[in-house]
């Protein structure tokens, strides 16, 4: 990956964690830029937008700068990838951040190589959403369910479904082994984060949600008391 | 009140008065006789013949005869006078198979003292039954009857007024029969007024009604004065009824009334009572007349009626030779009889009881509205410190309202400390989360870097110490996002059955330590969120597991039940093998409380576990209460949650 020299831009307020993320980065082969306010990342991206950003919602006295930021910067570009990396983990955050367009949100919890294996899972599909055209497809087909594991898309009835990074890996572990069950933590392992039960419901729900708008009669995801999840066989 | 109560006793001192100087009025042309001073022997004036048959029950003296006499026989005895005749009976002890003489002597009227004329009458009857004692020629003779009871025997007799109306003398001589036919009298008994003649001169002298004074005391009076004199003894000798036209319809229709209004106008009864059938007065004011000085007082009549009495001493120079008594009905002159006094003190009473009644609705009305904003109050805050609802009567505008909206005020402001308190764990974790992330970064960082031999078990420790405080992070923020989350919750009707089913069966193939028993009815609905319903079972099943020693038994029940008579689903979780700790067992619900002794395992313990189970059984209308049992001599904790089951199951 070193030699791709992607430009990854970290708006963080906590300087120590900062600099602690882009030596990880750096480590990594990332050209990495940081910045504590929502004002100094807008002008510096001015002249150019970084090939990822992760963001921090809460910049300092800035409360939702981080919301802010991302609004401003996807109206400056549809496909920029960008993570909301905070110390706040209630439901409604998450969804106020996804909404706004971002492509993951992650806690602080998360250990620096979870973080990067993300990343490295976003620019993948990134880089294959734009060359979409020149890959083989990988895909995985589920009745009406397609996945395609190349570009981290999944379509239902041939309709796409707007899945984050961390929906689309919680589907994936599922529809792979449809009838099989899923506990919790097979879940958190397959999406790659540290979560806890009530996240992972809330993302079963959502996904639900969002396979229930294209199709009604949606009811493949089915629970099981106790145990998790598993994608209806047949 | 006191205005009827001074009028009433206006009214009363003028009618003493007015009695009083009547009374001395007239004393003077009342003179009782001489013979009226020496009487013994009361005579009773009958108001109708009584018929000569051994009963003295037709005399309606109402008074019963008085034993009188000496000697060994117990001797009753009435005398009684009308139209001429003197009646007399007598009740003594058997004398049974003895012959007696009874023995008459009368003492009639002569024309000076020394010239009174005496007559014996003398009968030895053979049997019980009438006799007629016939005597001298110019004589009238005696009727009487001679009645023998097992008891008593009774002598009923008529006798001539116009012989015996000065003294009597009555005597009874048993005669001893022997065997030789030999008689010989023998003074034996009691003899009335003296023993016989042979022994004992004179016989009682009577006292009798005098009519001369009762002409002296018939004059226009006004209506309803009772007039009486009596002798220097107390011995009645004269009694005019005053006539007492209306005053009884009034008496009659509002006794109680006026018994009431007596009470209220604070009007106390006489204790003092002169009985109209006793022949002689002892009572004040007539004693008081007697020894020489005129007085008054209340005092009851027979009938019952509250009188003013005036008593005045006649005199014969500086001798007092009886008292003039004259009475009256209080009810003539009582205020309460005015109409219009009546009238206001019925308005009055009736005022009083209405007022009386309104202060005591008024203030039933507020010590009803304190104590429901003391139970109120009392109940605002949940056992989760949580403000269940708003406090009744705010909007009042007098002082319990006030008393409400600042209560209301303190609550609120209670039920908001309990929420930062509450929220407290959820920002801290959230303030501690991002110097966490510099640690956890910094460490994944120095790992990447070169790290000696002997650096690497540092390391090692360090990052098994940061995830702890992750997972003590995670575990502070959950209480908090676990209410946001039972807010958020979408209520569905849930197979209850089919969810504790599927859950038992994972329990046991988690908690493999433990052994499962599981009874589950069937068809068991409840509407909730089924998400939550795990969540809660999950918690209650954890702490179930984590205070059950290994290999002990788990239970899990379901069971369909009626709870005063709303169908309820009560879910049972028991484990054996340990016990509640002392306290109150409400508490193990509240957040922050643990009942863990030591940390074992690494995992944090604090209490949000049955916090939470509580919270979500809260939300589901339920109630969840941890009790110890004993099954089969093992002691054990039982958790019950019961909550509403859905109407069609």
């Amino acid at each position: 990956m070193a030699q791709n020299l992607r430009t990854i831009t970290i708006v963080e307020d906590d300087l120590a964690l900062g600099a602690n993320y882009r030596e990880a980065f750096e480590r990594e082969g990332y050209a990495v830029t940081l910045h504590a306010s929502r004002e100094a990342a807008l002008s510096a991206m001015a002249n150019g937008l970084p090939d990822l950003v992760i963001i921090d919602v809460n910049l300092g006295s800035d409360v939702e700068g981080g919301f802010e930021l991302c609004r401003s910067l996807r109206s400056q570009s549809d496909t920029l990838p960008i993570i909301f990396l905070t110390a706040r983990d209630s439901e409604f955050d998450a969804i106020s951040g996804l909404r706004l367009g971002a492509d993951d949100y992650l806690t602080k919890d998360i250990t620096l190589p979870h973080l990067l294996a993300r990343v490295a899972a976003l620019f993948r599909r990134q880089q294959v959403l734009q060359s979409q055209h020149e890959q083989t497809p990988s895909k995985l087909q589920r009745g009406a369910l397609t996945i395609d594991e190349n570009s981290f898309s999944v379509d239902w009835n041939a309709q796409r479904v707007d899945l984050t990074l961390t929906e689309y890996w919680l589907v994936y572990a599922l529809a792979r082994h449809p009838g099989h069950v899923k506990n919790r933590q097979q879940l958190m392992d397959a999406a790659n984060t540290v979560l806890d039960d009530n996240t992972i419901t809330s993302h079963i729900k959502r996904i639900r949600k969002k396979f229930v708008a294209l199709d009604a009669d949606f009811d493949e995801i089915e629970t099981v008391y106790g145990m998790g999840y598993r994608w209806r066989a047949g | 009140m006191s205005y009827i109560r001074e009028t009433e006793t206006a009214l009363r001192d003028a009618q003493a008065d007015f009695l009083a100087s009547l009374a001395t009025g007239m004393a003077a042309n009342v003179q009782p006789s001489l013979a009226d001073q020496h009487g013994a022997e009361y005579v009773f004036r009958l108001s109708r013949a009584p018929l000569l048959d051994g009963f003295v029950d037709d005399w309606l003296t109402g008074v019963a005869p008085r034993p009188v006499g000496l000697g060994e026989v117990a001797v009753q005895m009435q005398l009684g006078e009308y139209e001429g005749g003197l009646w007399l009976y007598v009740e003594t002890a058997p004398w049974r198979d003895r012959a007696v003489t009874l023995q008459f002597d009368c003492t009639a009227e002569g024309r000076s003292e020394t010239d009174e004329r005496k007559v014996r009458y003398e009968l030895t009857p053979e049997a019980p039954g009438r006799f007629t004692i016939p005597s001298g020629s110019y004589h009238p003779s005696i009727n009487g009857i001679w009645s023998e009871g097992s008891q008593r025997n009774r002598i009923e007799a008529r006798l001539p007024l116009q012989v015996c109306g000065v003294a009597f003398a009555f005597s009874i001589r048993i005669v001893e029969q022997t065997v030789s036919s030999a008689v010989l009298p023998k003074v034996d008994t009691a003899a009335i007024g003296s023993t016989p003649a042979e022994r004992l001169p004179a016989p009682a002298r009577l006292i009798r009604h005098n009519p001369q004074i009762e002409q002296q005391l018939d004059r226009a009076l006004p209506l309803g004065v009772d007039r009486f004199v009596v002798n220097a003894n107390g011995w009645r000798i004269t009694q005019i009824t005053g006539s007492r036209p209306g005053s009884n319809d009034v008496r009659a229709d509002s006794s109680l009334l006026r018994a009431l209004y007596r009470r209220i106008i604070g009007d106390s009864e006489p204790t003092l009572m002169i009985d109209d059938a006793e022949p002689r007065i002892t009572e004040e004011p007539i004693v008081s007349a007697l020894s020489g000085k005129p007085a008054q007082s209340r005092a009851r009549d027979s009938a019952g009626r509250i009188t003013t009495v005036a008593a005045t001493p006649l005199k014969s120079g500086n001798v007092v030779t009886g008292a003039l008594v004259l009475r009256q009905d209080t009810a003539a002159i009582l205020s309460l009889n005015n109409p219009s006094v009546l009238k206001l003190t019925q308005r009055t009473v009736f005022v009083t009881a209405a007022v009386v009644g309104l202060l005591l609705a008024w203030a039933t009305w507020i010590s009803w509205r304190i104590r429901r904003l003391a139970r109120a109050a009392g109940s605002a805050l949940d056992s989760q410190g949580q403000l269940s609802n708003a406090l009744p009567g705010q909007s009042a505008r007098d002082e319990i309202g006030i008393l409400a909206r600042d209560f209301s005020t303190l609550l609120e402001r209670v039920g908001e400390q309990q929420q930062w308190l509450r929220s407290l764990a959820d920002k801290l974790s959230h303030e501690l989360r991002t110097p966490m992330a510099v640690v956890q970064s910094s460490l994944d960082n120095l790992r990447e870097a070169s790290l000696t031999v002997a650096q690497l078990p540092l390391h090692e420790r360090a990052s098994s110490g940061v995830a702890r405080l992750h997972a003590i992070l995670n575990a502070m923020s959950q209480a908090n996002r676990a209410e946001q989350t039972v807010a958020d919750a979408e209520y569905e009707v849930i197979d209850l059955t089919a969810l504790m089913t599927q859950l038992t069966m994972a329990y046991q193939q988690t908690f493999t330590t433990h052994q499962w028993r599981s009874d589950i009815e069937t068809n068991v609905r409840v509407y909730g969120n089924a998400d939550l319903l795990v969540q809660l079972l999950d918690k209650v099943v954890d702490n179930a597991v984590s205070f059950s020693p290994a290999d002990e038994c788990l239970e899990v029940q379901l069971v369909r039940r009626d709870a005063d008579g709303d169908p309820v689903a009560d879910i049972t979780v028991t484990n054996f093998g340990a016990s509640l700790p002392p306290g109150d067992p409400r508490k193990l619900f509240q957040t922050m409380v643990t009942q863990r002794s030591g940390d074992d395992t690494g995992t944090p313990h604090l209490g949000f576990g049955l916090y939470i189970a509580a919270l979500i059984t809260h939300a589901h209308q339920g109630v969840i209460e941890a009790r110890d049992v004993t099954v089969e001599d093992r002691p054990g904790v039982a958790v019950r949650i019961r909550l509403p089951r859905h109407a069609a199951t």
